[in-house]
């Protein structure tokens, strides 16, 4: 049968493979023009506890990873059990899995329509350096009819470095794994090889787009190089580390460094420290370790010190769920740091964004002279995909610096036209001045005077709310005679995406998405522009205290409209099938009540 | 400001080119003012330019100095001046950087980064003005209060803790000089900041420097100040061995040690914001989206 999309699993233990198995069968599928998404999820060991890879090939470009699975190969069938409610098994699924040791256990209840024991085991033992992820990957590219020429070119690629004896092992294996099942010999009475096929259907040969894999915490880090920042200051951290793990090699081909710190408070710390140097500096994090910068957050927006973190959101509070996703840490990128502050913070709402809003992030930070924030979170970050190779925009730091004068006082907080001072830079002559989060006179110096802590108060405001942050704020779909809104951010997008088709296809309801980028200062011109003609708003995040709801009701933005608020805590991606139903589970409930 | 002291207009600076007409928080008879004057004559006597200069500071009463000199500073926050001065100076390897710090600031909250400063053995020197008390809070116990001191209401019968060695915390996290000196000394203080920045990589200078307000005892620490007769040491077990012998008011350089400094190789950082025409940047990174590609 022919598919548009199919969705794989593959469940093992650490050491069986099962990462570099999904890694095959994505890159396979980005090089003969599909599109994909690949993730993982971790039972709560480090290493050695089940582990599950997901794939996803479709012909057309997709966001959300599935659960609903057509192909899921598990080395030991218990495995599958850790990952119950994300990996579901219906009528069109087939597993297969390593009969080696036994049959499927008695306890064990089957929901797949197919199943097929293969001794992955025992084939592996009767090669030569023989792996079982190498036999998986063969029986799968039989099932998906993949062309095993061009896998072997792949595998050969992959392995070359690591010897020929390797190369060849993993070639003998992929065969063995390839004709297993059209073996007459294989069957045996208690194998059950009756074999489906799952193939894709031809691409478009139209599409000439060039494709990328990529995941989200690489985007960003690109994004962040592109913007400019050539200092970074890393303290490891789930799920945000392969931000830092991607720009540490080539920050140094830039010419730029990166440090690794004792803890966040120093990752921060070095940021602001490597910014007031005149570099454009960055860290990543996530939840805990954002909680830890909250004070330097406050100095470097109230001495204006440029700076950009990229917080990697997973679920929380606490240590939380640090392996899976939430959208629970808008709350303290907004509201986090003491004393009236007002920064920054962008989110970005796919794989690729994660490039142009990051790159945006920076931009801003720089021209603003202030904090910004990029809430990505750990479905974005650690999801690799095949996507359009995209275009960068144009988003280059610069900062409003000082110029050289050697005739008149230099003041470091100057009230101007755009509220940003002139910024001078170790270095720069008669520019000297002492940066302090004490309140400051605009020559620096410090002062507890009523009226000036206004003025600087209402300096570091209006600089940020007055400046023209243009269109790119928002993210708008849908038609405009949509009369319904969903209000968003982040990586859910895409999945309001789905469900905005899913209704106009099958309940028939017009729905018009927007996707706010830009989580402050919030572009309210544009938001009460797009919901002009809307009478109903439904605000969907992925957190359990309304949090986007309560910031955007604060703002007065629907009080005159009938408004209802959707918060779903992580961990679980939010899929387009789950939106349609909260969306008409709280329609009825409202009619109810 | 007065212009005759426009630094761009001379070639050599006085230690007044460093100092600012602004006036100290502190009170009189305050260590601290011994310090401000030995660290601004230091850095005219080494040549320093004001600009090319920058003084990180966290919170405290030692940590206003900055503001009190005419180079580039940063009045942080409390206890991390250190990663501020570390990621500076990581930035740029072309300034001359000073640290100054007090005993809670550099050794309670600051702890953690004192630590790990001595063991990057980063290009620094770091002053921690040491008065054995939080004298901007008025009076409280630090991590140097001698253990039965019990004029604080926080801590009314004493601590009980025995306070931190300072030198001896330097010396075994790795810092490649370490010296004690006395706000009231201020030639041996100048000498000994003038050998910590010529000394490449981290440079600790706990400097005894009297709160005659919160613990006026302490006015009689000029008459049990003395220079030290330890022969200085050329590596750090050399040192940590003498420190049972060496009282808490000797005097001197006790450790420099050549060690390779951190990030020394890097002594060029690229800068965006004043090289907008770099097109060679734009090529590598338009290549790094072009790895990505399948």
């Amino acid at each position: 049968m022919l598919y548009k999309t199919l969705n794989m699993a593959i469940v093992g233990s650490g050491g069986d493979g099962v990462i570099s198995i999904a890694n095959s069968i994505i890159k396979y599928g980005a090089s003969q023009g599909y599109y994909g998404v690949t993730s993982r999820a971790s039972g709560p060991q480090i290493r050695g506890g089940e582990v599950a890879g997901y794939v996803r090939l479709s012909t057309n470009i997709i966001g959300t990873p599935a659960r609903r699975q057509h192909l899921v190969v598990a080395f030991n069938v218990n495995d599958i059990k850790v990952f119950k409610a994300e990996l579901v098994m219906r009528e069109e699924t087939t597993l297969i899995y390593d009969n080696s040791k036994g049959d499927i256990p008695d306890d064990f209840i089957l929901t797949a329509g197919n199943t097929i024991g293969i001794p992955f085991n025992k084939i592996a033992k009767s090669i030569p350096g023989g792996r079982v992820n190498m036999i998986a990957l063969g029986v799968i590219a039989s099932i998906l009819k993949m062309k095993l020429d061009v896998l072997h070119q792949q595998i050969t690629t992959q392995f070359i470095n690591k010897g020929e004896n390797i190369v060849n092992s993993s070639i003998k294996c992929l065969n063995a794994g390839y004709e297993f099942l059209d073996s007459d010999s294989n069957k045996s009475d208690n194998t059950n090889t009756n074999k489906t096929t799952y193939q894709l259907e031809s691409v478009n040969p139209n599409n000439t787009h060039k494709h990328i894999l990529i995941s989200g915490n690489e985007a960003s880090g690109l994004g962040a190089l592109k913007a400019g920042i050539r200092f970074v200051a890393a303290y490891p951290i789930t799920p945000a580390t392969e931000v830092l793990e991607w720009i540490a090699p080539k920050i140094k081909e830039l010419g730029g460094s990166l440090v690794q710190a004792e803890d966040e408070l120093a990752s921060i710390g070095m940021v602001i420290g490597a910014s007031f140097g005149g570099i454009p500096s960055l860290t990543a994090t996530s939840g805990p370790g954002l909680s830890l910068m909250q004070e330097f957050i406050g100095l470097s927006v109230t001495a204006e010190v440029p700076a950009t973190i990229i917080n990697v959101m997973r679920g929380g509070p606490s240590t939380g769920i640090p392996t899976k996703t939430e959208q629970s840490d808008l709350n303290s990128a907004l509201f986090g740091a003491h004393g009236d502050n007002i920064k920054i913070t962008v989110a970005p709402n796919s794989i690729e964004d994660c490039i142009h809003a990051t790159q945006w992030a920076v931009y801003l930070a720089e021209e603003l002279q202030t904090l910004s924030i990029v809430l990505s979170d750990q479905l974005l970050g650690q999801t690799i995909a095949v996507i359009d190779k995209p275009i960068f925009k144009d988003y280059k730091a610069q900062r409003k610096l000082y110029q050289e004068n050697l005739k008149q006082t230099y003041n470091r907080y100057l009230i101007t036209d755009d509220n940003i001072s002139p910024m001078a830079i170790p270095a720069q002559k008669n520019g000297e001045y002492t940066a302090t989060g004490l309140e400051h006179l605009e020559n620096a110096r410090p002062s507890s005077d009523p009226l000036n802590h206004r003025v600087q108060l209402g300096k570091r405001r209006d600089k940020i709310i007055s400046y023209d942050y243009g269109d790119y704020a928002i993210d708008v779909k849908g038609s405009d005679d949509a009369t319904t809104a969903f209000i968003c951010f982040g990586s859910i997008t895409n999945a309001l995406y789905d469900a905005q088709n899913l209704l106009a296809h099958e309940q028939n309801t017009k729905i018009k998405v927007i996707s706010i980028r830009l989580l402050s200062p919030l572009p309210l011109k544009l938001l009460h522009d797009q919901l002009k003609n809307i009478s109903d708003i439904i605000v969907i995040e992925q957190n359990h205290m309304q949090q986007l709801y309560r910031y955007l009701k604060s703002f007065k933005l629907f009080d005159t409209k009938n408004h209802i608020s959707i918060a779903e805590p992580g961990p679980l991606p939010l899929r387009g099938i789950d939106v349609v139903r909260l969306f008409n589970d709280t329609l009825q409930n409202n009619h109810k009540s | 400001m007065n212009e005759s002291h426009k630094p761009e207009q001379k070639d050599t600076l006085t230690f007044k080119d460093f100092k600012t007409d602004y006036i100290p928080v502190w009170c009189k008879g305050c260590g601290d003012f011994g310090v401000l004057a030995s660290l601004t004559k230091a850095c005219a006597n080494l040549g320093l330019r004001t600009e090319n200069t920058s003084i990180i500071s966290g919170i405290g009463c030692s940590s206003r100095l900055p503001a009190y000199t005419k180079t580039y500073g940063f009045h942080t926050i409390h206890g991390r001046a250190l990663p501020v001065a570390t990621g500076l100076r990581v930035a740029r390897p072309d300034l001359a950087i000073f640290v100054v710090s007090g005993d809670g600031d550099g050794l309670s909250i600051g702890g953690n980064h004192f630590l790990h400063a001595c063991r990057r053995n980063v290009d620094l020197t770091m002053i921690v003005m040491d008065n054995e008390v939080y004298g901007m809070t008025k009076g409280q116990a630090s991590p140097t209060t001698p253990c039965d001191w019990e004029k604080s209401k926080l801590t009314p019968q004493g601590t009980h803790i025995d306070p931190i060695n300072s030198i001896a915390l330097a010396l075994s996290a790795g810092a490649t000089f370490v010296a004690r000196s006395f706000s009231n000394n201020p030639k041996q203080l100048q000498e000994i900041i003038e050998q910590a920045h010529n000394h490449k990589g981290f440079a600790f200078i706990q400097v005894l420097s009297p709160c005659v307000t919160f613990v006026p005892e302490q006015k009689n620490w000029k008459n049990i100040v003395e220079d030290s007769t330890k022969p200085m040491a050329s590596n750090r077990y050399q040192a940590l061995s003498m420190l049972g012998d060496l009282g808490n008011f000797e005097t001197g350089i006790f450790l420099k040690e050549n060690k390779h400094e951190f990030f020394e190789k890097n002594a060029k950082h690229t800068n965006p914001l004043l090289d907008q025409s770099n097109n060679n940047d734009q090529a590598i990174i338009n290549n790094f989206l072009t790895e990505f590609e399948v």
